[in-house]
C-alpha cells in the first residue's frame, strides 16, 4: 500500500518521456504537454508492481516514493 | 556521478590522467564510415572496456563517450555540456542553429513549451486512426506479393505521410521529402567531405524554399488551423511572435528529426524480427508484447548519435576535457552497457527494467517520443497480424550504414513462410 501523498515526480529532472503513465496508468495521468499528474496511490499487489515498474524505467530517475 | 569540476592545476585531486593527445585513449572511430555499420556495437564495446572516454582526430577532433552513466550524465548538465552544435562535422546545410536542438536552456525551455504540446500524447491519440489508415494503405500494397522494398515501400513513406498530415502539406509531396532529407542526413555517399557539403547545402536550401512556400499560402489563404504549421505561424516566443527565420529552423529540424530516425527503427527492427521467428510470431499472436517490444528494439537499435560542446574544463572519468571540445554520445552505445543492461546484445522482450535512452534524456529528450512510439506500435501491430512470416532475400541482404543517425540504406524481403 503506497499512499497518494508519498509519490512525487521530480520536477527538476523529469522529462516527459511517459514511461510512468505507461507502464502504471492507474497512478500518472498525461497533462496536455505529456508531463505526469500523480492520480491515485497503489492500494494492491499489482498497482505497487507497475509503480515500481515505472520508477525503474524512468530514464530521468524522476519517480520517488517516499519512505513509509 | 562522473563528471566534476577540473581544476586543471590540482590534477591530482581532478583524477585526471589523461587528455586529448594522450595515446591511452585514442581511437579511429569514425561515425561517417560505411565499414562501421556493421560492427558499431563491437566497436563500442570494446572502447567501452578500453577506453571509455576515447578521443579521435577525426572531423577537427573529438570524444567519443560509450558509458551510459557518461552519457546520461552529459544530456543532463547542459551547462557543461553545450548543444550548440549537434553534429560532426559542426553543419549539416542548417541556416543558424537548429531550434531547439542546438538552443541551451534558458532559451531552449521557451521553445520547447511551443514544441512540446504539438507532440503531446493527448495531440498524438487524436492521429492513430490516421496513422492507422497509412499503414493500412502500405500494407495492402503488399498483399499478394511475395517480394517487397520494405525501406521504400513501408519504412520510408509512413513517417513522411504522418509528418505531411500533421503539417497540413499535400501527401503527395512525399517522393521530393525523402530526397532531399536523405542527402541533408547521409551526404552524398563515396563523395569527399566538401562535395556532400554542397550537396546539402543545395537540398537544405531548397527545403527552406518550400517551407517558405507553404507558411505564404498561408498566409493568402488566412484560414485558422490546428497544423503544426499554423500552431507555430500563431506561436510567441515570450512576449513576441515567432520569426519566420525561427520557424523555417524548428521545421528544418521537425524534418530531420522526425522522418530518418522512425525509418530507421523501422528497418533495424524488422531486420532483426525477419531473423528471429519465434519473437516475431510472440507479436503476431499476443499484441499486447509490442509495446515492450517496441522498448526493447529500441534499446537494442538505438540510432541517434549527437554530439555536445564542452563549455568549461571538465574531467569525465580519468580524461580531461577543455572548453570548446566536441564529443559524440551514442545513445546506442549507453543502450549496450553492461553495467546497466544485463546481456545487452540480447533482445529480451521482458526486460526489467529497461530505462533506456534511445529517445535522449534530459531537456533536449525527443520531442517526438510519443509520435515515434506511437507510429512503431501500429506498425508493428498491422505488419505482424497480416504478415506474420517474413524473411531476409538472400539475393540482396540489407545494407547498414552510418551516419549521425544509424540506418538503413536496402531491405528487402521476402514475404510467407520459408
Ligand atoms: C523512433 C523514432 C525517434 C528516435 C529514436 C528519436 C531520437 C531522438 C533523440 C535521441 C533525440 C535527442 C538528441 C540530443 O539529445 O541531442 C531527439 C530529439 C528530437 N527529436 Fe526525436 N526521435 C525519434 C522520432 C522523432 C519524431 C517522430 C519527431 C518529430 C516529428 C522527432 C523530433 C525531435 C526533435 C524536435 C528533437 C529535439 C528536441 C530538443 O532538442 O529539445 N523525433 N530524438
Ligand atoms: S517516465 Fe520519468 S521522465 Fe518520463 S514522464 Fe514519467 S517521470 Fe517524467
Amino acid at each position: 500500500m503506497t499512499d497518494r501523498s508519498r509519490i512525487t515526480i521530480d520536477r527538476d529532472f523529469c522529462a516527459g518521456h511517459g514511461r510512468c503513465y505507461t507502464l502504471a496508468p492507474a497512478i500518472f495521468e498525461p497533462d496536455d504537454d505529456g508531463f505526469p499528474v500523480v492520480v491515485a496511490g497503489a492500494d494492491d499487489a499489482a498497482t505497487e508492481a507497475a509503480l515500481d515498474r515505472a520508477r525503474r524505467n524512468c530514464p530521468e530517475r524522476a519517480v520517488q516514493v517516499a519512505d513509509a | 556521478m562522473t563528471t566534476q569540476q577540473a581544476d586543471s592545476a590540482t590534477c591530482p585531486v581532478t583524477g585526471a590522467r589523461f587528455s586529448a593527445d594522450s595515446p591511452e585513449i585514442a581511437t579511429d572511430f569514425d561515425v561517417h564510415s560505411p565499414a562501421v555499420a556493421d560492427v558499431a556495437y563491437e566497436r563500442y564495446a570494446a572502447m567501452r572496456a578500453e577506453r571509455p572516454v576515447a578521443h579521435s582526430d577525426l572531423y577537427g577532433g573529438h570524444y567519443v563517450l560509450t558509458r551510459y552513466e557518461d552519457i546520461h550524465d552529459v544530456c543532463r548538465n547542459p551547462g557543461v555540456f553545450s548543444s550548440e552544435s549537434v553534429n560532426v562535422p559542426g553543419s549539416i546545410g542548417q541556416d543558424g542553429p537548429m531550434i531547439p536542438i542546438e538552443v541551451d536552456p534558458p532559451d531552449h525551455t521557451t521553445y520547447r513549451q511551443i514544441i512540446t504540446p504539438l507532440f503531446s500524447p493527448k495531440r498524438m491519440r487524436a492521429m492513430e486512426d490516421h496513422i492507422l489508415e497509412i499503414v493500412t494503405e502500405l500494407l495492402d500494397a503488399m498483399e499478394g506479393k511475395e517480394q517487397v522494398d520494405f525501406l521504400n515501400d513501408f519504412a520510408k513513406p509512413l513517417p513522411t505521410r504522418v509528418f505531411l498530415a500533421m503539417m497540413g502539406w499535400p501527401q503527395e509531396h512525399a517522393e521530393q521529402f525523402h530526397e532531399w532529407v536523405d542527402v541533408i542526413v547521409l551526404g552524398v555517399p563515396g563523395a569527399s567531405e566538401e562535395e556532400a557539403m554542397e550537396a546539402r547545402m543545395g537540398a537544405a536550401m531548397q527545403v527552406y524554399a518550400y517551407f517558405a512556400e507553404m507558411m505564404d499560402e498561408r498566409d493568402e489563404q488566412d484560414v485558422p488551423e490546428d497544423d503544426i504549421t499554423q500552431i507555430l505561424l500563431d506561436g510567441s516566443f515570450g512576449d513576441r511572435d515567432l520569426t519566420q527565420f525561427e520557424i523555417l529552423n524548428i521545421l528544418f529540424l521537425l524534418l530531420i528529426a522526425g522522418l530518418d530516425t522512425v525509418k530507421g527503427a523501422l528497418c533495424h527492427s524488422v531486420i532483426y524480427l525477419a531473423e528471429h521467428a519465434d519473437q516475431r510470431h510472440q507479436l503476431a499472436e499476443d499484441p499486447d508484447v509490442i509495446p515492450a517490444a517496441v522498448e526493447e528494439l529500441l534499446r537494442y537499435e538505438s540510432a541517434v548519435i549527437p554530439a555536445r560542446v564542452v563549455k568549461e574544463d571538465v574531467v569525465v572519468g580519468d580524461v580531461q576535457l577543455r572548453a570548446g571540445d566536441k564529443i559524440l554520445i551514442p545513445f546506442g552505445a549507453a543502450n549496450r552497457d553492461p553495467e546497466v543492461f544485463e546481456e545487452p546484445d540480447e533482445v529480451d522482450f521482458t526486460r526489467e527494467p529497461n530505462p533506456h535512452l534511445a529517445f535522449g534524456a534530459g531537456p533536449h529528450r525527443c520531442v517526438g517520443s510519443h509520435l515515434g512510439r506511437l507510429e512503431l506500435r501500429i506498425a508493428f501491430e498491422e505488419l505482424h497480424r497480416r504478415f506474420p512470416d517474413y524473411r531476409l532475400d538472400p539475393d540482396r541482404p540489407p545494407v547498414r550504414h552510418m551516419s549521425q543517425i544509424k540506418g538503413v540504406a536496402s531491405l528487402h524481403l521476402l514475404l510467407g513462410p520459408a
